[in-house]
């Protein structure tokens, strides 16, 4: 399209140029010369032709050649006009009159030549024989003849009709006369050749009058200034076609100069911007190559070769929102006024002319009027370049380039887009930087969490084993136990063996509670709720110089969790405040929703948005930034008796519910963790709060326990009441067969089955087949000779440990109430 | 002298030998124009040929002739002698004369210009008049081709203006040669050796144009120079005997040449016939007035024929047209001083071979 333009706009020249140089070059005057020639040839040519008519007619000449040449260079002429002239143009009608005038002069001509060859001869006879008729010697005829001569003269004088009528007379005189016949042949050819003369002289005359009269110079005049009056025309015409000519060259060298200048500009644009880019691309090399401590001296390296490369005289760089970040440089000799560049996003901002951000103040001195202009000179701005960019989480950035006193350096509307890609080339350092950082913690997190799993792995491996050494162990030391008396000596020692053993197993079992991966079943569920049975839990379980205070929220706190893994949480963390108060105190439990725009909190990077916090504080011992480092670690422990799993297992569930767990705390000023949760929309929830045990807790249901030893059976009872069961112990398995009528008393079953012994399986067998719907639960110290068919067979629906610990009881039995609640509820 | 230094500081460098630059120096005027300077001497053409094309106006056109008004007033006798024929441009003549004896021509290949107008003898035939293509008698004598060029209209009745536009009426005349310029053309083109000759000459082929023009070229070289009388008017009083010169002056006084003057003694205006009493056949009444040129070789004379002999037409012109019986003397007088008015064409003088 554009090509095409452009060649129309060469040809439209080309035409144009042509056109002038063909008018200017006066083509047509040629034309005119001809024509002006072919007409001065012309009347000399007529004038010869007169000239030699009159010559001849005098009889000066005898020749005709001379005469006839002329009329054919007349005749020439004549043709030469008419071709000249052309047809069709002013002059020639006037043309064509004189070329029918040509035509009659040598029609004339043509007559003349025959009847003066006629004249001259009749005037030689004439004279001849008048002379003889003169020296006759008749009187009368000499008289006649002579008077007839004098007639003749007097014609050839006066071709008047008078001269004519005389000669007429003289001749019939003659004739008439009687004369000898010796005069009579004379007489006859002198009346012959004078009847000859009297017609051809007036005839001859008036050819010749015609002949002159018609050639007048004023028809030649009036064509000849026709034509000069075209000539001077058509030359004017050239002179102005000239000087459009001139002109117009003229125009086209002033386009050429103009084209020049402008390429020139563009040119030195181009060099200015490639100059500029490669500045641009210099920083940007460096910024890859920095190490992230030198990146903050990159950039302020990469504002003044910027500043430098566009001539500003101060540049800056602002990165307001959540960290925020300012780098500056200034000419030597100049200074920022107070609260610059701080401000210079609030000014851009209010720039209604900016453009996709970018401002561009050439000159202040310019601006229109306003509150911009006056923010501008008190500044002491002279023109201002910046570019701004806020991206969508709030975070802004600008880059601006000052110029004081003068006008703004930046001048090209290119160079206001390199200004954004130099901004864009900031922002990308500094965002490098800090993913570069944050690369780095990952990395070291990623190294403990490698450590923790090879360790969990190796632990998880090793513990599987001890299991089943203590298995062997504490079944023999019952089997051994059964055959010593109470009381005696080696009892203790057994009683110790096995107590020792059962701590062994109980930390095996946390040890495969940790590294077991925790895929359960996630509901809402009421935070408040959760935390109210962790208190009715632990105040069975914790020490009598520990309290809890719970101070709750009037908010929803609806989370998305498995409840018995959150109030392992809960209970590990406020076991853990409590081993750590060795004076009397109170563990409190605050319940807080907070709203955080924030990505992280502390340490822990946390989506922005609503969450509730459980904080669980106590004025315990505190603890050491070092011991603060490590407390999540698996088996870290500051306790002799501690297994250092409690934490670690605690943050891991946290972790998996997309929540953190932060920790404060400082020595002898107590600890505090804030657990994290996402919340959810509280309308969602909550049938869950009221289902049974959802969370371990019964709600009043019985339950049939068998325990072989009744002081532990009176513990059993004990934690099953602290859950809000029910419990009716037995410890023999007669007691328990004679329950058999009540059998639609109990709502669960917890045996506790020995090593070795079958009872406790026949029994579950037995009850089974009583209250097949019954949910009974095994609790065993060693799974080693059981199976799980000959579970299934007896119709066990959960294994424990034995003795089964608060919360694994808790969590058995509301999983089975829950599975066998629910069929209830459909029906 | 600066010239000599010149030529010396030449001869030095371009070793010509000094007696050739000596020779030159006196014969040419243009002495600065060493012999080898040809580069210099294009430049110099170069320069004009540019000079001449931008003159916008062309030189005033010249007519071929001297000068139309050379005046005759200075001339003692009304006869001029005639000029040597112009040979300017040999390639159109040398055509124009192949194609007068070429009977292709004629529309059925009978005949030629020359058939009527033999140039072996008078220039014309011996016949009162030619036979036409049909037949039968053409209306007027053959005049004789001689000289013809030098008259100022063509034909008996003097109704064409140039000599082309007679040889084109005449080719096209259904009685003479009865053809069509395109048939002509078309014959000629069909013959290499012609065509090249055109091509040669005109540097095209035959076409209606310069076929007339070839032949009307041949025509102007057929004049005849060199007659006795010719020789007298260029001052050789020996050409003409008494009697001839006695003839000469009667045919002056009797009037003959108030028609027949000028170079061609006639052939320049028109006249009437019979003014006193009637000539030959009536019509047509006005004539151009013929050539008296090489008279003596072409009886029978007037434009019917019918004076077989000079003697006659002499005496028959006389009374005609001169109301004057002529004596025996008279007549013979005038006879003797015609015959004087034989020229030569090719150096043979006219009529004298068979």
């Amino acid at each position: 399209m554009r090509m095409r333009s452009i060649a129309i706009i060469v040809l439209f020249f080309l035409l144009l140029l042509t056109w002038l140089l063909l008018s200017g070059l006066n083509l047509n005057s040629v034309r005119y010369d001809r024509e002006l020639r072919a007409l001065e040839d012309f009347t000399r040519f007529e004038r010869g032709m007169n000239r030699e008519v009159l010559t001849a007619r005098a009889g000066l000449s005898r020749n005709y050649d001379a005469l006839a040449r002329l009329t054919d260079a007349y005749d020439d002429a004549v043709n030469r006009l008419l071709e000249a002239a052309g047809p069709g143009s002013e002059e020639s009608a006037a043309i064509e009159a004189l070329v029918a005038r040509a035509r009659r002069q040598q029609d004339l001509v043509e007559q003349f030549k025959s009847r003066n060859a006629l004249l001259q001869n009749s005037f030689v006879y004439f004279r001849i024989f008048s002379a003889r008729l003169a020296a006759s010697d008749q009187k009368p005829v000499v008289a006649a003849a002579s008077s007839l001569a004098a007639a003749v003269l007097h014609l050839t004088l006066d071709s008047s009709q008078a001269a004519a009528g005389e000669v007429q007379d003289r001749l019939e005189q003659l004739a008439r006369l009687q004369s000898s016949p010796s005069d009579a042949d004379s007489i006859q050819a002198a009346v012959a050749h004078g009847g000859i003369l009297r017609n051809l002289l007036p005839a001859t005359d008036a050819l010749l009058r015609e002949l002159i009269t018609a050639a007048n110079i004023r028809e030649q005049d009036a064509i000849r200034s026709l034509i000069v009056k075209r000539q001077l025309a058509a030359r004017a015409s050239a002179r102005q076609n000239r000087l459009l000519l001139y002109a117009t060259s003229v125009m086209l060298l002033a386009a050429l100069v103009y084209f020049g200048l402008q390429l020139r500009a563009r040119a030195n644009d181009l060099q200015r911007r490639a100059a500029f880019e490669h500045v641009i691309a210099g920083i940007s090399m460096r910024f890859i190559n920095a190490q992230p401590q030198n990146i903050d001296a990159e950039i302020e390296r990469g504002l003044a070769d910027m500043a430098r490369c566009i001539g500003s005289d101060r540049a800056y760089f602002v990165l307001w929102g959540a960290a925020p970040r300012l780098h500056v440089w200034c000419r030597a000799g100049m200074s920022f006024s107070p609260g610059w560049p701080q401000g210079a996003p609030s000014l851009a901002a209010q720039f209604s002319t900016a453009v996709d951000g970018i401002i561009h103040v050439p000159r202040v001195d310019r601006m229109p009027p306003g509150e911009n202009k006056d923010a501008c000179i008190a500044l002491g701005l002279g023109g201002w370049a910046c570019v701004t960019h806020v991206d969508q989480d709030g975070t802004g950035v600008a880059l601006g380039f000052d110029a004081i006193g003068r006008p703004c350096c930046v001048t090209a509307r290119g160079e206001l887009s390199l200004l954004r890609m130099a901004l864009d080339t900031i922002v990308y350092a500094v965002g490098r930087h800090s993913i570069e950082k944050e690369r780095i913690r990952l990395e070291a997190r990623l190294q403990q969490a490698r450590r923790m799993e090879t360790v969990g792995t190796f632990t998880s491996g090793i513990a599987h084993n001890f299991n089943n050494i203590l298995g062997g162990i504490l079944g023999h030391t019952e089997m051994v136990e059964e055959h010593l008396s109470s009381d005696a000596r080696p009892r203790r020692n057994l009683d110790a063996i096995r107590r020792g053993a059962e701590r062994a197993r109980d930390l095996v079992d946390q040890i495969l509670t940790f590294g077991r991966r925790r895929e359960g079943r996630r509901e809402p569920i009421c935070i408040k709720a959760l935390v109210t049975e962790a208190k009715s839990l632990l105040a069975a379980s914790l020490p009598s110089h520990v309290g809890i205070a719970v101070s709750e929220t009037s908010e929803m706190t609806v989370v998305s969790a498995e409840p018995a893994q959150l109030q392992q949480v809960i209970l590990n963390i406020c076991n853990n405040a409590a081993q750590a108060m060795d004076e009397p105190g109170v563990i409190e439990i605050q319940i807080e929703v907070r709203e955080t725009g924030a990505s992280r909190v502390g340490q822990m990077r946390i989506g922005p948005g609503r969450f509730v916090v459980v904080s669980i504080s106590d004025p315990g011992r505190g603890m050491d930034e070092a011991t603060l480092a490590r407390i999540f670690e698996p088996f870290f422990t500051t306790r002799p008796d501690g297994n250092g799993l409690g934490l670690a297992t605690a943050r891991d569930i946290v972790r998996e519910h997309d929540g953190v767990v932060e920790v404060q705390s400082a020595p002898g000023t107590g600890t505090r963790f804030d657990i994290w949760l996402p919340s959810i929309p509280s309308n969602e929830s909550i049938s869950v709060q009221h289902s049974p045990g959802l969370a371990g807790r019964g709600v009043g249901e019985t339950v049939l326990v068998l325990e072989a030893d009744r002081g532990r059976l009176l513990r059993h009872e004990e934690i099953l009441a602290a859950l809000g069961y029910e419990p009716v112990g037995f410890t023999e398995l007669r007691e328990a067969a004679l329950a058999d009528a009540v059998q639609a008393r109990f709502d669960a079953a917890l045996l506790c089955h020995q090593p070795g012994a079958s009872a406790a399986l026949d029994f579950a067998t037995a009850l089974h087949d009583i209250a097949p719907k019954m949910p009974i639960i095994l609790a065993t110290s060693s799974a080693r000779d059981l199976d799980a068919p000959m579970l299934a067979a007896s119709g066990i629906s959960e294994v424990v440990h034995h003795p089964p610990t608060s919360s694994e009881l808790a969590g058995a039995l509301s999983r089975c109430l829950t599975v066998s609640a629910a069929p209830l509820l459909q029906s | 002298m600066p010239r000599a230094e010149y030529l010396g500081f030449e001869q030095r460098f371009l070793k010509l030998p000094r007696r050739r630059v000596a020779l030159q120096l006196p014969k040419s005027g243009e002495v600065g124009i060493a012999p080898t300077a040809r580069g210099r001497r294009c430049a110099v053409a170069i320069c004009v040929l540019i000079f001449s094309s931008l003159q916008l106006s062309s030189a005033p056109s010249q007519s071929p002739e001297p000068s139309p008004e050379s005046n005759s007033i200075t001339a003692k006798e009304p006869i001029t002698p005639v000029p040597e024929a112009a040979t300017t441009d040999p390639l159109k003549i040398k055509l124009g004369e192949r194609l007068f004896g070429d009977t292709r021509l004629s529309h059925d290949n009978s005949r030629s210009c020359s058939s009527c107008h033999d140039l072996g003898t008078n220039g014309a035939g011996r016949n009162s008049h030619d036979v036409g293509l049909d037949g039968s008698e053409l209306p007027l004598n053959t005049l004789t081709i001689f000289n013809a060029a030098l008259n100022f209209r063509f034909g008996w009745e003097g109704k064409f203006r140039t000599l082309e536009s007679h040889t084109l009426a005449s080719l096209e005349s259904p009685r003479i040669m009865g053809a069509s310029t395109s048939e002509i053309v078309d014959k000629l083109e069909a013959d290499p050796g012609m065509r090249r000759q055109f091509a040669a000459a005109y540097g095209r082929g035959p076409d209606a144009a310069n076929v007339s023009d070839a032949i009307a070229s041949f025509e102007r070289t057929l004049v005849t120079p060199g007659s006795r009388f010719d020789h007298w008017l260029a001052g050789d009083a020996a050409a003409l005997s008494a009697d001839e010169l006695n003839g000469y002056r009667l045919f002056k006084s009797l009037g003959c040449s108030s028609c027949h003057q000028g170079v061609n003694i006639g052939g320049n205006l028109f006249e009437r016939h019979g003014i006193f009493h009637p000539l030959a056949s009536p019509k047509p009444e006005i004539l151009r007035v013929p050539s008296l040129r090489n008279v003596a070789t072409t009886p029978p004379y007037f434009h019917d024929g019918s004076a077989p002999t000079l003697d006659d037409a002499v005496r028959k012109m006389g009374f005609a047209q001169l109301n004057s019986t002529l004596t025996d003397q008279q007549v013979n007088a005038i006879v003797a001083y015609l015959k004087t008015l034989t020229g030569n064409y090719r150096g043979t003088p006219v009529g004298a071979s068979p």
